[in-house]
């Protein structure tokens, strides 16, 4: 037998009480003064015997009472057959699969057993280390066994996905230090294909590492999970509201019937804005998109959260939500001369953005920290340096729309925005028919995805750049012709046009579409975090305008931490995210959930695993039993005991 | 409640102090409850009230008296009598028990004062004998007024404590009384049956009559204790641990059989046997002490 939480054993001293409250009783027992004893002693023959054991049973089924009690705290289980016999000193990594999946029914409980059982094993003289995806509960090869298998009692299933293919790398890296010829890992995991395939693929098998899979998962039968929760318009006005959507899946083969419950809040006053349940129909492994009814509109922080009950895996039963919508959204417009942005500058007006205009040549003289974004409708005048000072720009968050025209030729900004293509090829000018129209769009992105019933094609363009080689970017739109009309290169908050908006060179600005593919094009650069949305585990970067420490309201409680400087800005970097919630950093509300993935209890087929050279022992091997319950059972047993004996 | 009567309560009359006062406030409150106006005119004249017998003169009962006892009495005047009577005092450590206020003891000694006080005051001998294992006091009886505080002095100094042996003391006295007289007997009765009951014969067959108060605590019928407890014996000092609600109903049997036995016994061998508890008002007692009296006479 062994325990898991053999810290609490000590608290078995106090099933002693009774024994001591039992004596003291007889000590402090009431002497009364009687006339006789004459009757008493005839009677006392026959019914103080009974007295007397009645006395004793009652002791000892209190003392068994609190015994078991107790001993259910410690979480006693038996130990079924040795998992492996070591006869030789070994150094053991065992990887225990934390992550959230393994919440699943007694899956981790099983998986401490089986880490306690590793533990014990090892012949003394061995070493032995823990690790986890979480990272929470990571050790160094040890030779104090006893204190490892103390932290391993206190492991609980963390909130993180699961990344056991990256935590094999690190158990390899921590065998350089090991001395002890014998090495092993252990991985204890419920084998979730979404994890294992990737572990499974590093040929984990084929190292000179022996590697033993202990499998404690099983094949669930109703889970479903909230995957995501998004909204219907990212960029949400007064004029253009925008509508939560919440997208559940069923990981299940079955058909379910989930409640949903969605609550929204308007951060500032901190009332509930709107509380809506529904009823959710799922069919096997369906993933369906539920449109909530409720609006957000205007600036302001809204949080959003939203649960499904009577579902296996809490973990994934529960999603927040949090999205800043700025107030007025600073825009800086670069022109050659004015007829440059004289449209755009009037469209984007009168929507939610403070519009400034600058000639392009005076770029030095702003202070571009002031805007969200910048439009550069001509590059004139543009020296490497004001070309750097973009690159900057662009480094701090902020964004930046480009149309290209003729003096853009020149590689110089590709460069010193570090984009990955060329615009060797020439400025095209069209021939027949003389222009070119916007062919296929991008319906998936963020900024075109208005579009879907709008027609694009009736604007004619009559230049346009051909690039020669296809970037790392998202083509937001083509041309007719097949060539790329507005790209996005990865990771930078930028977009570039492969065309100039200048009155000579386009009728853009006499169409209906002209304004909301600018409006879309700005809200987009201008609020890249709009939707502050983070997973378990990442770090959180918050500007934030106060020297000192800065408060930071977590779902367990308040945090301080002092903000670093980088690049003249004040940064927050909160990395302790390792509860889902909502995180508010100064005056920003982020929200932090788990891995949407991970509720997906699918397992990897054995089939994959075949040929590996991977041992893999499963659940029913050298099972462990956990008493926990049935002890417990006893406990309440006695105590029902106790009480009949008390009326009898 | 007449004022005299209240003295019958047994708590009430214990917060008087001196024992002639008590007794006399027992008899006078017991009178007066018997008829008021016989204590007004209270004189020599009058002697005593027995109970009417078959061939007494319809006209010499009491109606005043029947009206409140529903039973006849005849009043008598200064009757001259020769009964000399015995007062048993057990003054043994059993009797100190108390659950109340009242102790066996306490309870005895008032109606022995009161027993004596009204033997007096109907010109009848009186005696007192205290024991516990052995005799410990012996005032030979006589009818004189100015005995009677001799007997309520000795019941005053009463020191209650040791064993009990009513069987020896008894045999004991029925030997040392030699004229034929009531044995008025006040014990709890905590001894050997057997043994008690032939020292009562003994007295029998020395032709005395025999009135026997057994003075009880009503708890020593109830056993109405609640926790476990050590019980420690007031005669011997021994202790015992017990759990008085697992043995009542066994204890209320046999001391309810026990003292059943004794009754039906005494009555074979024509014996008064009465039991009285601690709460009951004195007046009982006196009761059954005149309707033993009348009968004597």
């Amino acid at each position: 037998m062994g325990f898991l939480a053999p810290s609490f054993l000590f608290l078995l001293s106090l099933a002693s009480i009774p024994l001591i409250i039992h004596l003291l009783q007889r000590i402090r027992l009431k002497k009364v003064n009687y006339s006789s004893l004459f009757f008493l002693t005839a009677t006392k023959r026959e019914t103080f015997s009974w007295f007397q054991i009645k006395e004793i049973i009652l002791l000892i089924f209190r003392t068994l009472f609190i015994f078991f009690l107790f001993f259910t705290l410690a979480r006693p289980y038996l130990r079924g057959a040795r998992i492996i016999y070591t006869k030789q000193e070994a150094s053991r990594v065992i990887i225990l699969d934390d992550s959230y999946s393994m919440g699943y029914q007694n899956n981790f409980s099983q998986a401490k057993l089986y880490v306690k059982n590793l533990i014990t094993e090892l012949k003394s003289g061995s070493e032995a280390a823990i690790l986890t995806p979480s990272n929470n509960y990571n050790t160094r090869l040890t030779s104090d066994l006893f204190g490892l298998g103390k932290i391993a009692d206190t492991i609980v299933v963390s909130f993180s996905g699961n990344t056991l293919a990256q935590v094999f790398e690190d158990a390899k890296a921590l065998f350089a230090n090991s001395s002890l010829p014998l090495k092993e890992i252990y991985i204890i995991t419920d084998l979730q294909q979404h994890a294992a395939e990737p572990l499974i693929s590093k040929n984990i098998g084929k190292n000179n590492i022996p590697v033993t899979i202990i499998d404690v998962g099983q094949q669930n039968e109703e889970n479903v999970g909230i995957e995501q929760i998004t909204l219907s318009n990212n960029f949400p006005t007064q004029a253009l509201p925008s509508k939560p959507k919440v997208i559940i899946k069923n990981y299940s083969a079955k058909s379910v019937t989930r409640s949903l419950v969605f609550s929204i809040k308007f951060s500032e006053r901190e009332s509930v804005m709107q509380n809506i349940q529904t009823e959710v129909s799922l069919g096997p492994k369906e993933t369906k998109t539920v449109q909530i009814d409720a609006e957000i509109r205007g600036p302001g922080i809204y949080r959003a959260e939203a649960s499904i009950t009577n579902d296996d895996l809490a973990f994934d039963n529960h999603r927040y939500f949090a999205i800043n919508v700025p107030d007025q959204i600073p825009i800086l417009l670069l022109y050659e001369i004015p007829s440059d942005i004289q449209y755009i500058e009037k469209a984007l007006k009168i929507s939610n953005f403070n519009i400034t205009t600058a000639p392009v040549n005076t770029l030095r003289q702003e202070n571009l920290k002031r805007y969200r974004a910048i439009g550069l409708f001509s590059s004139a005048n543009l020296n490497y340096a004001d070309w750097q000072r973009l690159g900057f720009y662009l480094l701090d968050g902020g964004g930046l729309f480009i149309a290209v025209d003729k003096e853009m030729k020149e590689p110089q900004w590709i460069k010193v925005l570090n984009l990955d293509f060329s615009l060797d090829g020439i400025e095209v000018s069209v021939k027949s028919p003389g222009f070119i129209t916007i062919g296929q769009v991008n319906l998936a992105s963020p900024v075109m995805d208005i579009f879907k019933e709008i027609d694009l094609s009736p604007v004619k363009f009559y230049s346009y750049w051909e690039l020669n080689n296809m970037p790392a970017a998202t083509i937001l739109a083509n041309f007719s012709t097949g060539n790329p009309f507005l790209i996005e290169p990865q990771n930078k908050n930028l977009i570039i046009a492969l065309t100039s908006f200048a009155a000579d060179n386009t009728d853009f600005m006499l169409k209906a579409t002209f304004l909301p593919l600018f409006h879309r094009i700005f809200s987009y650069l201008a609020t890249p975090m709009l939707a502050s949305d983070f997973q378990v585990g990442d770090i959180i970067s918050s500007r934030v305008t106060e020297t000192g420490y800065v408060k930071i309201k977590t779902p367990s409680g308040e945090d301080l931490q002092t903000p670093s400087a980088e690049q003249g800005k004040l940064m927050v970097k909160y990395s302790d995210t390792k509860q889902p919630g909502f995180y508010q950093i100064g005056n920003e509300v982020f929200s932090v959930n788990v891995l949407a993935e991970e509720g997906d209890l699918t397992r990897i087929g054995e089939q994959e695993l075949k040929g590996k050279n991977i041992k893999v022992m499963n659940n029913t091997l050298g099972k462990t039993t956990d008493i926990s319950g049935f002890v417990l059972a006893l406990s309440i047993l006695f105590f029902i005991l106790e009480l009949l004996l008390l009326v009898v | 409640m007449e004022s005299y009567q209240k003295y019958l309560i047994p708590e009430v009359l214990a917060k008087l102090k001196q024992i002639d006062l008590k007794a006399k406030l027992v008899v006078e409150g017991f009178l007066s409850g018997l008829h008021r106006s016989p204590y007004k005119g209270f004189s020599q004249e009058f002697a005593e009230y027995r109970v009417y017998m078959p061939g007494d003169e319809p006209k010499r009962i009491d109606w005043k008296v029947y009206a409140k006892t529903d039973r006849y009495f005849i009043r008598e005047y200064e009757e001259e009598t020769n009964l000399k009577a015995y007062i048993l005092l057990d003054a043994s450590g059993s009797m100190k028990y108390a659950s109340g206020k009242i102790s066996k003891l306490e309870y005895a000694s008032y109606l022995a004062a009161s027993l004596a006080y009204l033997l007096i005051k109907q010109r009848d001998s009186v005696g007192l004998v205290t024991f516990t294992s052995k005799l410990d006091d012996y005032v030979p009886p006589r009818s004189s007024p100015a005995h009677l505080p001799v007997i309520l002095n000795k019941i005053d100094k009463i020191k209650p404590g040791g064993d009990t042996d009513l069987a020896y003391t008894f045999h004991q006295l029925a030997e040392k009384i030699k004229r034929r007289g009531l044995v008025i007997i006040l014990s709890d009765l905590f001894d050997d049956k057997e043994k008690v009951l032939s020292a009562l014969r003994h007295f029998r067959h020395k032709k005395h009559e025999v009135l026997v108060f057994n003075i009880l605590d009503k708890n020593e019928l109830d056993f109405s204790f609640g926790q476990p407890m050590i019980m420690r014996d007031l005669e011997t000092n021994k202790e015992i641990t017990l759990d008085p609600r697992v043995i009542r109903k066994d204890y209320q049997k046999t001391v309810n059989t026990f003292f059943a036995d004794f009754k039906r016994r005494c009555r074979e061998h024509l014996i008064d046997y009465h039991q009285i508890t601690t709460d009951m008002l004195l007046d009982r007692a006196l009761f059954d002490y005149l309707e033993k009296r009348s009968r004597l006479s």
